[in-house]
């Protein structure tokens, strides 16, 4: 018993070594001259270099100053660089969204991934880079909701409520919070999170339309509205002044403001929609977004690469709680190593 | 009259039969292999019989409504009707014996919750369709709790007058797949419930909703003679006695003001409440629920809070200094969460499924458990009704009125500040649960007080708002408890 301990240190102490590095000085003592770094990245989508910018991997020290390691090269969904390995050992490994806006030679507030420069590796993932702390995204956020409220008051409950997508929580307590709010990770100052209802999600002709953005509260609460309000396509009402919402989402419902709108979609939409097989064309996401896309024209929004949240919008009747799922194959992840 | 059924309480009167048509061992190797589709029959709670005897609420007595007999044993009636169960249970299915299981047990356990859900969704998503306010919601609660309590109490009236065999009991050709509650069939507490809580919520559900209750109190009726428990008959008979029932509480319902409109004319002035962002809702909620009859305490304004402090007093700067350092940063996390969660539902919802959550973990009669829930949701409309006359009589401002640099983590209820309502209502539940489940009390005045406390962690509320709720509130339900445990019940 006491010799299979014993054979069970020695090797734990080998397998500690190797991970660390054992046995390689150069890798001890420092990188070698011909060292280099690769960073592979997938989950990523191609990035218009003049409107988005570019995908940029940093190295920063202990003290979080950051040394540009240079831009990653983009096909299909993956990002790659190879480059050398910094003098000074990073770290940690950090990729951001570099507009051209930001100043050269620093990190931009969109910090996409990060990960610690342990042992010649880094995985690089988002938390703490894209979201707030060490918080990962949100597992299990709560529910969206099928409801039109624009006609409500004329029509009655429930009518042309198929039009509509909202952000709460329709049966609070199957949702871990058991109350009404969706939760989502805080995000760092770069980021924003928005909402989307996608026909045909998927397709080369998948047409995308926001119901604007949002971010949480401190808690990770979804308690106030998207910022395009009460919803441009809601009706008649003041969409960005009426007040009468608490959360994110839109109806819609008519376009009398005449904003862009796909001339292949009629008013009301019908998000119960299906398809030849009886599939469901519409698809409810939730992407994270640089911030710097606030504001943007109504009509001419596109999501970013980051989409953690995807789910079919259904047939369920009125008042049936649809529940947000986390999709990690939506979230950017990296590894570095040194090579 | 009534026919005590004594020597029966907290006894079975007799043992549920699963009949098959093998040997038991050989029956009970097969169920455990086969993991056997036959729904388990559960041990049945206490029957207390001499609960025909307790005071109702609305009825004169519980057997103001007895129904005439049920056919006889071995008549024609009951030999076709028979026939049909057993036809019934031929064609059952997986998913037919998981509607029987839905109905087994309590049957106003089903109904309370189909009710909170029902207001949780008018709620959500409905603020101005007002059929789900806070005072409405606990409103329409003790209406079903009024109803369904005095179905029960008349149906238990009913069974032992005639002390019906249950078609499992008599005839070797019916099994009985659940619990048939150890109780005489005629009439079935299941249909009498379920008619009653379908008149009570249908009078107050939105049209969309009325086909889905009344589709629900059907199927309670059709589940319970397919599990062998109840004739035809004895469901019929149900339906028609809680629909007697839900009439008589509906006529209470239709004279205690609530149909009222508010026409006055909002007071002016500093202090005075005003409407609140972000929606603003020009008509506060309910302003006159004050003035609703109510269940117990004299009136609304029987025990009137006395007025708040003056502004500017040490009382009230206190009470702002709170909020600020809240609304500037001092919320923790969790006093964020709790808040949410007292702020989802109408609060009573809350209460309500407390005491669900109680009761399933006990083996209390239907009666008894049926008194329970009643008590509590008197209690919590009556203070409702006194928190409304003190908010409408003082018209406070919100805080988020009175600073509008405040923020708070949802918007503010659209009706005056002093007292909170929570703290009212939560107080008053909290004496009636102590008083029916005592050993534990902490549990419930920790709830009770936290829900106080969560309306000024939101914002929505001054302390000296959620201490006066609590007095109030603690004041009726004393009394609640008073009229309560002055009904003989032990």
């Amino acid at each position: 018993m006491m010799q299979r301990w014993a054979a069970h240190g020695a090797m734990a102490a080998l397998a500690s070594l190797a991970a660390c590095g054992g046995g390689d000085s150069s890798e001890s003592t420092g990188p070698s001259a011909q060292a280099r770094l690769q960073l592979t990245v997938t989950g990523l989508v191609a990035l218009d270099p003049v409107s988005q910018g570019r995908y940029e991997a940093w190295s920063l020290d202990a003290a979080g100053g950051a040394t540009p390691l240079g831009t990653l090269a983009v096909n299909g969904t993956s990002g790659t660089l190879d480059v050398a390995l910094p003098t000074n050992e990073p770290a940690s490994i950090m990729v951001t969204v570099q507009t051209l806006k930001d100043p050269a030679g620093s990190p931009s507030a969109h910090r996409l991934m990060k990960g610690e420069w342990k042992g010649g590796r880094a995985t690089l993932s988002v938390e703490n880079a894209l979201t707030l702390g060490n918080l990962p995204l949100k597992q299990v956020p709560g529910q969206f909701t099928m409801f039109s409220p624009s006609d409500n008051f004329m029509n009655g409950y429930p009518s042309f409520e198929e039009c509509g997508v909202w952000l709460f929580n329709m049966a609070p307590r199957q949702t871990p919070q058991n109350d009404q709010w969706v939760r989502l990770s805080p995000l760092t100052p770069g980021w924003i999170y928005e909402g989307w209802m996608v026909r045909d999600h998927g397709k080369p002709d998948a047409i995308w339309l926001s119901y604007g953005k949002f971010v949480p509260d401190a808690s990770g609460a979804i308690t106030t509205r998207d910022d395009t309000g009460w919803g441009p396509f809601s009706g008649v009402e003041d969409f960005q002044t009426a007040g009468e919402e608490e959360f994110p989402g839109d109806d819609w419902f008519s376009n009398p403001l005449g904003f862009p709108f796909p001339s292949v979609l009629r008013l009301p939409l019908d998000l119960r929609e299906k398809d030849a097989t009886g599939g469901s064309r519409w698809t409810h996401v939730i992407t994270v977004e640089p911030i710097a896309d606030q504001g943007e024209p109504i009509g001419s929004e596109r999501p970013f690469a980051i989409r953690p949240y995807r789910d079919d919008f259904g047939d369920t009747a009125p008042g049936t709680p649809r529940t947000i799922t986390f999709r990690p194959e939506g979230v950017p992840h990296g590894d570095a190593a040194r090579r | 009259m009534i026919r005590r059924g004594a020597g029966v309480t907290g006894t079975r009167r007799h043992a549920p039969r699963v009949r098959c048509a093998v040997p038991a061992t050989i029956a009970t190797l097969l169920l455990t292999v086969l993991g056997c589709a036959e729904p388990h029959v559960t041990l049945a709670p206490p029957v207390e019989a001499e609960a025909a005897n307790w005071p109702t609420l609305v009825l004169p007595s519980a057997g103001a409504l007895r129904p005439p007999a049920p056919p006889a044993e071995g008549s024609t009636q009951a030999a076709r009707e028979l026939d049909e169960i057993v036809a019934l249970q031929r064609s059952a299915t997986a998913v037919s014996d998981s509607v029987l299981r839905l109905h087994e047990g309590d049957p106003t356990s089903l109904w309370t919750r189909t009710a909170v859900d029902l207001l949780g969704v008018y709620w959500t998503i409905l603020p101005d369709v007002r059929v789900a306010t806070p005072a409405r919601s606990a409103r329409l609660m003790a209406l079903l709790h009024a109803a369904t309590y005095d179905a029960v109490l008349a149906t238990w009236d009913a069974k032992w007058a005639y002390r019906r065999r249950s078609p499992a009991e008599a005839s070797d050709r019916v099994r009985l797949r659940v619990s048939d509650g150890a109780v005489p069939s005629y009439p079935s507490e299941h249909a009498a419930v379920a008619a009653a809580a379908r008149a009570i919520l249908a009078a107050n559900a939105l049209p969309g909703d009325t086909a889905r209750l009344r589709a629900l109190m059907r199927e309670a009726g059709e589940a319970r003679m397919a599990s062998g428990a109840a004739y035809r008959s004895d469901v019929e008979a149900g339906y028609a006695l809680g629909e007697a029932v839900a009439r008589r509480v509906l006529q209470r319902a239709a004279t205690d003001g609530a149909d009222k409109v508010w026409d006055g004319v909002m007071p002016t002035g500093a202090y005075v409440w005003q409407p609140t962002p972000a929606r603003r809702v020009k008509v506060p909620f309910d302003a006159l629920a004050g003035t609703w009859q109510t269940w117990v305490i004299p009136s609304g304004s029987a025990f009137r809070p006395p007025p708040f402090p003056v502004p500017g007093s040490a009382a009230w700067l206190a009470s702002m200094n709170e909020l600020r350092m809240l609304a500037a940063g001092g919320r923790t996390v969790v006093q964020m969460d709790r808040a949410r969660f007292w702020a989802t539902e109408a609060p009573t919802a809350r209460w309500d499924l407390f005491v669900e959550e109680e009761l399933a973990r006990r083996r209390w009669s239907l009666p008894r458990a049926a008194r329970a829930r009643v008590w509590v949701s008197i209690a919590m409309y009556d203070a409702f009704v006194a928190c409304w006359d003190a908010k409408f009589h003082y018209w406070l401002a919100r805080p988020i009125t009175v600073d509008p640099t405040m923020n708070t983590i949802f918007s503010t209820p659209p009706f005056p500040s002093y007292p909170s309502g929570h703290s009212t209502i939560s107080n008053a539940a909290a004496q009636v649960m102590n008083a029916l489940f005592p050993e534990k009390s902490r549990e419930w005045d920790d709830l009770a007080l936290e829900a106080s406390n969560s309306r000024v962690w939101s914002g929505v509320h001054y302390r000296f708002d959620i201490e006066a709720g609590e007095t109030l509130g603690a004041t009726v339900g004393k009394a609640v408890v008073a009229r309560m445990q002055g009904d003989g019940v032990r």
